[in-house]
C-alpha cells in the first residue's frame, strides 16, 4: 500500500431507530488507498449498502469518523456535505437513476453543470466521454430508448464526468445479463486502471473477483479485507 | 441596338455565362466527392465478395481495400488488423507499415465486436495497444465482425488538423467493416471445410490402405494354417499311414514289434490331435465362442508366456467380431509385453464396458519405450487395423521405465 488513504473510516457506527433499534454498523474500520478498487461484498441486511451510504455521504451516521481526500465528512453540515459530494464523489447505482427526460448526453453533463462548468465545456466533455464508452451513436437518445447495458454505461460516464475523488457503486450489475454485466464490469476495471478509486457494493463473486481487495461482511462487522493503515 | 442596350446584353451574358461555369464546377467537384467515396464502398459490396469467390488472395484484396480507403478518405494510414487466437496482427496498410500484433482477451473481443465505429478515446479504454507510438492523430476504428465473433479492425488516421474524419468516413467505414465480416466469416468457413475435407480424404486414405492390410494379413494367415497343417499334423498323418501299413506287414512276422508300433500310433493320433487343436485354437479359440471374453481372455491370460491376470467386469455377450478383435488385440498386447517389457516384468488385462464402448487396457510392468525412438511396429498396426475394421481405435502410452498401456476402445451398436 502507498499509504496515500483516499477514504477512511474509524469506528462507523450507524443505528436505525424504529418499532426496534437496530445497529446496521457496528464499528467499522475501513481504508481505502488511492487508485484502488475494492468490493464490499456480504449477505443480504450486513450493512453493505448502509456502510457505502455512509461512506459516500448519502446518509449520516452515529458515531466514528469518514474522511475521504482529507476531508472530516462527520464535521461538516448536511449542505456542505452535499455540495462535497456533487463535486467529489461519482455514483452508480442498480436501477441506474438517470432523468428519463434528458438525452444520454444531458444525464452525463448534470455534474459537470453542478460544477458551473460552461454549457458549451460541458458539452463536449460529455460527448468524448460517451464517445470512450462506445455510446457516442446514443448521445441523443433518451434513457427509455436505450438498453439497460445502455443506460448503465451512460450512468458509469455520468458517475466518471467530472473526475470524483471515488466512484461508489452500488450493485452496478444487478439488473444485467451476464454479457453486459462482463462489459460493465471492464469497463470500472479500465477506469480504475487510469487511476480512478472505485468502491463497489455486489452479491456477484465474478464481480468481486475483478477487483483488487475484497472486504466481507457480516452484521454489521467487517469479517476480513478492512485494509490497513500506513500509520 | 444603340451601344449602351449592346453594353447591358454583354455583361448579361457574361453574368450567365459565369454562373452555368461556376454551377457545373461546383456539380462536378461534388460528383468528384461522391465518386470517390463510393470507391471504398462499392470495393467492399461488389470486388471484396466477387473476388473472394474467384479466388483472389485474401492478402491482395485488403492490401486493394486499404488503398481505397487511404485514397478515399485522403488518410495519412488505413490499417486492416485480423484477429486471430487471441492475436490482432496488421494484415495490410496503406502505405505499409510494420506494427506489432496485440493480445486481445475475448471480453475484449466481444467488446470490440459490438462496438460502433469509434474514436481514439474509444481504443484507449478498450484497445490501447493499438494507439501506442501514433501520437495524437484523428483517428477512426471499425470493428469487423460477424455474429459478434470479432475478427478484425479497420483504422483510419488522418493527422488532427484536417477536418472531421468521423463525419465524412463513419457510415462508409461502418459498411466496408460489414462487409469486410461477412468476407471473412465465408473465407473462414471455407477454410474449415477444406480442412475437414482434407482430414475426410486421409481418412479413405487411410481405411482403403487399411482394408488392403487387412486382406494382405487374412491372405498370409490362410498360408501359414496351410502351411502348420502341412508341417504338422500332416506329417503325424503321413507317418501313421506309414507306421499302419508297417503293423499290417508285421503282425504275422514280428508281433512283438507289431505291438510296439502300435503304441506309437496311438502316440502319433494324440500329437495330431493336439497339433490340430492348437491350431484351431489360434484361429478362433472355443473358449471364445461358448463364454466370450469372460472366460477366454483369463485362459489367455495363463497361458500367455509372461505372467498375466485379467479382470473382465460383466461386459456380456458381443458380435464375435468384435469379441475377437478385442481378444486378438489382447494377445497380441500380452505377446508384445513378453517380448519386449523384459525379465519379470508383469501384465494386467482389463476389460470394461463404458459410454456405449467395449474399452480394454493392456498395462506391463516392464520397462517402457519411447515411442518417437521406436516407430510402431507390424504389431501395432495390425491391432490398429483389426480394431478399425469393427470401429474401434488404439492408443499406447508409454514412457522409458514407466511401463506401457495399450488402451482400446470399440463402439457397440444400440440395441
Amino acid at each position: 500500500m502507498t499509504g496515500d488513504l483516499i477514504v477512511d473510516a474509524h469506528r462507523l457506527r450507524k443505528v436505525y431507530h424504529g418499532a426496534d433499534e437496530v445497529e446496521a454498523l457496528r464499528g467499522i474500520d475501513l481504508v481505502v488507498d488511492r487508485g484502488e478498487m475494492v468490493a464490499i461484498v456480504g449477505p443480504s441486511g450486513s450493512g453493505k449498502t448502509t456502510l457505502l451510504n455512509c461512506l459516500a455521504g448519502l446518509d449520516t451516521f452515529d458515531g466514528g469518523q469518514v474522511v475521504i481526500d482529507g476531508q472530516d465528512l462527520s464535521s461538516m453540515s448536511d449542505r456542505s456535505r452535499t455540495a462535497y459530494r456533487s463535486r467529489n464523489m461519482g455514483f452508480v447505482f442498480q436501477a441506474f437513476n438517470l432523468l428519463p427526460v434528458l438525452s444520454a448526453a444531458e444525464n452525463v453533463e448534470i455534474p459537470l453543470l453542478l460544477q458551473g462548468v460552461g454549457a458549451r465545456e460541458s458539452r463536449r466533455r460529455s460527448l468524448d466521454m460517451l464517445e470512450t464508452l462506445g455510446l457516442a451513436h446514443r448521445a441523443n437518445h433518451r434513457p427509455d430508448q436505450l438498453s439497460g447495458g445502455e443506460q448503465q454505461r451512460v450512468a458509469v460516464a455520468r458517475a466518471l464526468i467530472h473526475k470524483p475523488a471515488v466512484v461508489w457503486a452500488d450493485e452496478p450489475t444487478g439488473n444485467l445479463d451476464s454479457e453486459v454485466t462482463n462489459v460493465i464490469v471492464e469497463l470500472l476495471v479500465r477506469m480504475n486502471k487510469t487511476g480512478q478509486t472505485i468502491v463497489l457494493v455486489t452479491h456477484n463473486p465474478q464481480v468481486a473477483g475483478r477487483t483488487q481487495r475484497t472486504v466481507r461482511m457480516r452484521d454489521g462487522r467487517i469479517d476480513s479485507g478492512a485494509g490497513l493503515r500506513a500509520s | 441596338m444603340d451601344a449602351p442596350t449592346l453594353i447591358l446584353v454583354g455583361l448579361l451574358a457574361a453574368i450567365l455565362l459565369a454562373s452555368i461555369i461556376y454551377s457545373s464546377a461546383v456539380a462536378s467537384a461534388r460528383r468528384r466527392h461522391v465518386g470517390a467515396s463510393l470507391t471504398a464502398i462499392d470495393f467492399a459490396r461488389g470486388s471484396f465478395a466477387s473476388q473472394l469467390s474467384r479466388g483472389v488472395p485474401m492478402h491482395e484484396l485488403l492490401l486493394q481495400l486499404v488503398e481505397a480507403l487511404h485514397d478515399t478518405f485522403k488518410l495519412d494510414s488505413a490499417e486492416l488488423w485480423l484477429c486471430e487466437n487471441d492475436r490482432l496482427a496488421l494484415a495490410a496498410s496503406e502505405p505499409t507499415g510494420e506494427r506489432k500484433p496485440i493480445a486481445v482477451t475475448p471480453a475484449e473481443q466481444s467488446i470490440a465486436a459490438n462496438a460502433r465505429v469509434s474514436s481514439a478515446a474509444w481504443a484507449k479504454v478498450w484497445l490501447p495497444e493499438l494507439l501506442d507510438g501514433r501520437g495524437n492523430p484523428s483517428m477512426r476504428i471499425a470493428p469487423i465482425s460477424h455474429s459478434g465473433q470479432l475478427f478484425g479492425v479497420i483504422v483510419a488516421e488522418r493527422a488532427r488538423k484536417a477536418a472531421a474524419l468521423a463525419a465524412e468516413a463513419d457510415e462508409t467505414l461502418d459498411e466496408v467493416a460489414r462487409e469486410v465480416g461477412v468476407g471473412v466469416n465465408k473465407a473462414r468457413l471455407d477454410a474449415a471445410l477444406e480442412r475437414s475435407l482434407d482430414q475426410l480424404r486421409h481418412q479413405a486414405d487411410e481405411l482403403q490402405a487399411s482394408r488392403g492390410r487387412l486382406v494382405a494379413a487374412a491372405d498370409a494367415e490362410r498360408r501359414r494354417i496351410e502351411r502348420d497343417l502341412h508341417d504338422g499334423a500332416q506329417q503325424h498323418l503321413v507317418a501313421m499311414a506309414i507306421k499302419a501299413k508297417l503293423i499290417e506287414q508285421l503282425t504275422d512276422k514280428d508281433p512283438s514289434r507289431a505291438l510296439q508300433l502300435t503304441h506309437q500310433l496311438q502316440q502319433d493320433a494324440s500329437a495330431a490331435l493336439d497339433e490340430l487343436r492348437s491350431l484351431a485354437h489360434g484361429i478362433y479359440p472355443p473358449l471364445l465362442s461358448s463364454g466370450g471374453l469372460a472366460e477366454a481372455l483369463p485362459s489367455a491370460c495363463r497361458r500367455a508366456p509372461l505372467t498375466a491376470s485379467a479382470e473382465v467386469d460383466g461386459v456380456g455377450r458381443h458380435p464375435a467380431e468384435v469379441e475377437s478383435a478385442v481378444y486378438f488385440c489382447c494377445l497380441e498386447a500380452l505377446q508384445n509385453a513378453a517380448k519386449y517389457a523384459g525379465e519379470g516384468a508383469e501384465a494386467h488385462v482389463h476389460v470394461w464396458k463404458d459410454d456405449g464402448k467395449l474399452r480394454f487396457e493392456i498395462t506391463d510392468t516392464g520397462s517402457g519405450f519411447d515411442a518417437r525412438d521406436t516407430g510402431e511396429g507390424a504389431g501395432l498396426t495390425n491391432m490398429r487395423d483389426r480394431l478399425g475394421a469393427v470401429g474401434g481405435t488404439l492408443e499406447i502410452e508409454s514412457a522409458r521405465g514407466k511401463g506401457t498401456c495399450i488402451r482400446g476402445a470399440v463402439p457397440l451398436a444400440e440395441r
